[in-house]
This record gives structure tokens, C-alpha cells and sequence, in this order.
């Protein structure tokens, strides 16, 4: 992605993936996002704008929430990171914001929706019985071009009441 | 770099800088303190550990509340402050917030001298510069108010502020202009206290005319947003009017 990437000095970085400890020596001028995809073959987080704008990259940096597309790697040292592969139990066992987008119909090209329900796993774990008011502003930092959100609401409220239940 | 999104960005477009340095790593960077008149804000922090923070809402609510509202999250929890000044980008936010509250800027210069500019003169910055500190008054404003909405074609940050036994009314225009104007006018005794159709109206001409002309490009000409911040402005103003004059916080 980078110009003369392949002359950029590289850098041991030593993190937290999916639970899984991690060192790796990287290209200092790689972004997390093509850190990921490129040398964890993580491809579940998906870089579309590529400017930290529409959210599609969306990971979980110490459970914060990141645009991997505009974070450099060297950033994680040291660093817990979660991405869409971390959340279901095996390949049959989803997460139940995973089941919450599925049962509510909350993607279609499904193009953003790994970042969106690693967005949404960062506002439960913050605030666990969010008001519409709450989901309607957080959400506001995600694009999806397809669904038009509302069913992406319905998903985060019946998330949230699941992970209520079993917390 | 802090942040780093602006660095990103210029890399993807094809700056290959020859060193960069991981400014986070610095002890002091981070964090908000009350120091005597005034609010120290680390050119690390973060927009939204400005919308957190408990010094920052008790003396400008309206900034806290405005702050937890800007970018999108992920922007929020990552870029700094700092940052969003010194990208000299008139399309960004917080400059004009800063202008309107009157803040500060302090850096060390290249002989590592400390040094203070206010925000508007930020132009004047010299090679070398870096910005260490915002410093924010800690005196509440009479009445503070952002206008994101209507970006790209404009945004603006207007405030009545106390200064010297004086109501003086700052305006700060962003992307309206290609970088940020700013002007002020020192409002006459008893002016402020008895707001009225008049007195907003005039108040909103005098600050508007003493502004640059705006640019015109593909979005709006320069008459239209011209035009459209007398409007916005004045709006303001008769929100201060029909709510009160009030001291934040």
C-alpha cells in the first residue's frame, strides 16, 4: 500500500492476537490493517475506505475500537487486538452479537458488518443496557451502505439483552 | 506523530518522511490540569479525553458536549489534539473551538525554548515548533457554540467571552475559508445584558464584516457562504437571546 514500502526498515512487534501471543517483525510504515490481513491472513477486517472514516477495518485495540486502515502497526506493541475471527465458538457457535446481526438481518454484502459488530462489542462491554440514543450515536461512526441501520439497531438491542442475560 | 492519521494519510499519498518519531511514548504528553487561570491540555490528549474530562466540562460545557459529538469514534479515541491544530487543515475542528475560547498554543521552539502563540496566530509558528500544551482559560464563557453541520461548505465557533470588565464576542471560521479566520468585537458597556433583535443583529454584522472574504469553490461560492455564515450566526445569537446570557458551567 505504502510507496517503497519494501525499503522501510522493519521492527519486532510483540503483541495479543485473538488471544494468541504474537512477535513478528514488521515493516514500520505497515498499517495494523495489512498487518492482519497480509502477514495473519486475518481477512475478516476489510479496509474500503482507507481513510479512518467508514469503520469496514474496524478492530479492537486493547478494546478500544480502531480504523486498522489508519493505526500503524508499531502502534500495537505490546497491545491486546481483537478482530471478527476472535468471537465464535468454532466454526457453528456465533457470537451473540454475531446471532443478534443474523436473526435481525442487519447486513447484506456484509461488506462492513465485521467492523460494525466488532464496533458494537466495544459499546456492550462500555455500556451494557445502551438507550437508542446511546447505539443511534456510535453506530453514526460506521457506513453501511446497504441496510439503512435500523435492523443494525434491532441487532445491537437484542445483543445487548442476550449478553444482559448471560453476563 | 501522536495520532498518526494525518501521517497515514500523507504516506498512502505518497510522502515517504525520513524519520518518525513516536511522540506517545513521552511522559507529560497525555493529560488535562488546571494550572491557576488556566486548563493545560497535553498535545497527546485525545478528543475524547477532552469530552471526558472533568476540568474541561466544569469550565466550557458546551465544548465537552460538543467534543463527544466530533469525527467518529474511532478518530475520537485516537486523534490528538495536538494534532488537529498542527495539520493547519481548515476543514478540521478544533482550531476554531479554540480561537472562539481563546486558547493558546505552547511549543518548544528549535532551541527548545518554551513559547506561547494563541491559536489564531498559529500560522506564525516557526520551523521547528513543537506543540507541547493547549492552554485553555479556565474562566467559563457567557455563552460557547459549534457549527459542524454545515461542513464542508462552512463551520464556525462563535463565544461571548469576559475579558477585562468587557464582553467581547470572538469568531472563529473554518472550512468556509482556506485556513481558519478569526475576528472580535469588544462590545460596548451593557450591550451583552441587554441582547435584544437589534443589538444580534448588529453584533452578528460587525463580526462577520471583519472577516476575509470566503473561497469559492465546486461546493458553494464565496457570496453563498458569506450569506449562509450571517445566517448561522445570527442564529446563534438569538439562541443566547432567547435562552439568556449564561456563564458556562
Amino acid at each position: 500500500m505504502f510507496v517503497q514500502q519494501d525499503r522501510a526498515m522493519k521492527d519486532d512487534l510483540s503483541c495479543v492476537v485473538n488471544g494468541r501471543a504474537r512477535s513478528v517483525a514488521v515493516p514500520i510504515n505497515r498499517t495494523l490493517a495489512e498487518f492482519l490481513r497480509d502477514d495473519l491472513n486475518l481477512n475478516g477486517c476489510r479496509v474500503a475506505c482507507d481513510g479512518a472514516v467508514c469503520g469496514s477495518c474496524t478492530v479492537l485495540l486493547d478494546g478500544k475500537p480502531v480504523a486498522s486502515c489508519s493505526t500503524f502497526a508499531f502502534e500495537a506493541e505490546g497491545a491486546k487486538i481483537e478482530t471478527i475471527e476472535s468471537l465464535s465458538e468454532g466454526p457453528t457457535k456465533l457470537h451473540p452479537i454475531q446471532q443478534a446481526f443474523l436473526e435481525t438481518n442487519a447486513f447484506q454484502c456484509g461488506f462492513c458488518t465485521a467492523g460494525l459488530v466488532m464496533s458494537v462489542k466495544a459499546l456492550l462491554a462500555a455500556h451494557p443496557s445502551p438507550d437508542d440514543k446511546t447505539i443511534s450515536e456510535w453506530l453514526r461512526s460506521s457506513v453501511c451502505r446497504c441496510t439503512g441501520y435500523k435492523t443494525i439497531l434491532e441487532a445491537t438491542r437484542l445483543a445487548a439483552a442476550r449478553l444482559r442475560e448471560t453476563a | 506523530m501522536a495520532g498518526g492519521i494525518d501521517l497515514i494519510a500523507a504516506m498512502k499519498a505518497g510522502d515517504t518522511p525520513d524519520d518518525v518519531i513516536y511522540l506517545r511514548a513521552l511522559p507529560d504528553w497525555t493529560g488535562i490540569v488546571e494550572s491557576g487561570d488556566s486548563i493545560l491540555i497535553g498535545a497527546g490528549v485525545t478528543h475524547q479525553e477532552l469530552s471526558d474530562s472533568a476540568a474541561i466540562r466544569a469550565a466550557h460545557p458546551g465544548l465537552a458536549e460538543a467534543w463527544s459529538q466530533v469525527a467518529n469514534n474511532r478518530i475520537r479515541l485516537k486523534g490528538t489534539l495536538a494534532g488537529n491544530l498542527m495539520a493547519h487543515n481548515p476543514a478540521y475542528d478544533f482550531h476554531i473551538a479554540a480561537i472562539a475560547l481563546g486558547a493558546e498554543v505552547q511549543f518548544l521552539d528549535a532551541h527548545l525554548a518554551p513559547r506561547r502563540l494563541p491559536v489564531e496566530a498559529l500560522g506564525e509558528l516557526p520551523d521547528g515548533a513543537l506543540a507541547t500544551h493547549i492552554v485553555l482559560p479556565k474562566q467559563p464563557s457567557l455563552a460557547f457554540a459549534v457549527q459542524l453541520q454545515w461542513k464542508p461548505i462552512l463551520s464556525f465557533a462563535l463565544s461571548f467571552r469576559r475579558e477585562q470588565e468587557q464582553v467581547v464576542a470572538r469568531l472563529a471560521a473554518g472550512c468556509a475559508h482556506a485556513s481558519s479566520a478569526f475576528s472580535s468585537v469588544t462590545l460596548e458597556h451593557g450591550y451583552f445584558a441587554s441582547l435584544g433583535d437589534a443589538t444580534a443583529r448588529d453584533i452578528t454584522e460587525r463580526l462577520c464584516a471583519a472577516l476575509p472574504p470566503p473561497r469559492s469553490d465546486w461546493r458553494a461560492s464565496a457570496g453563498y457562504r458569506s450569506h449562509l455564515l450571517k445566517v448561522l450566526v445570527h442564529r446563534e445569537i438569538e439562541r443566547v437571546r432567547a435562552t439568556g446570557p449564561r456563564h458556562e458551567g
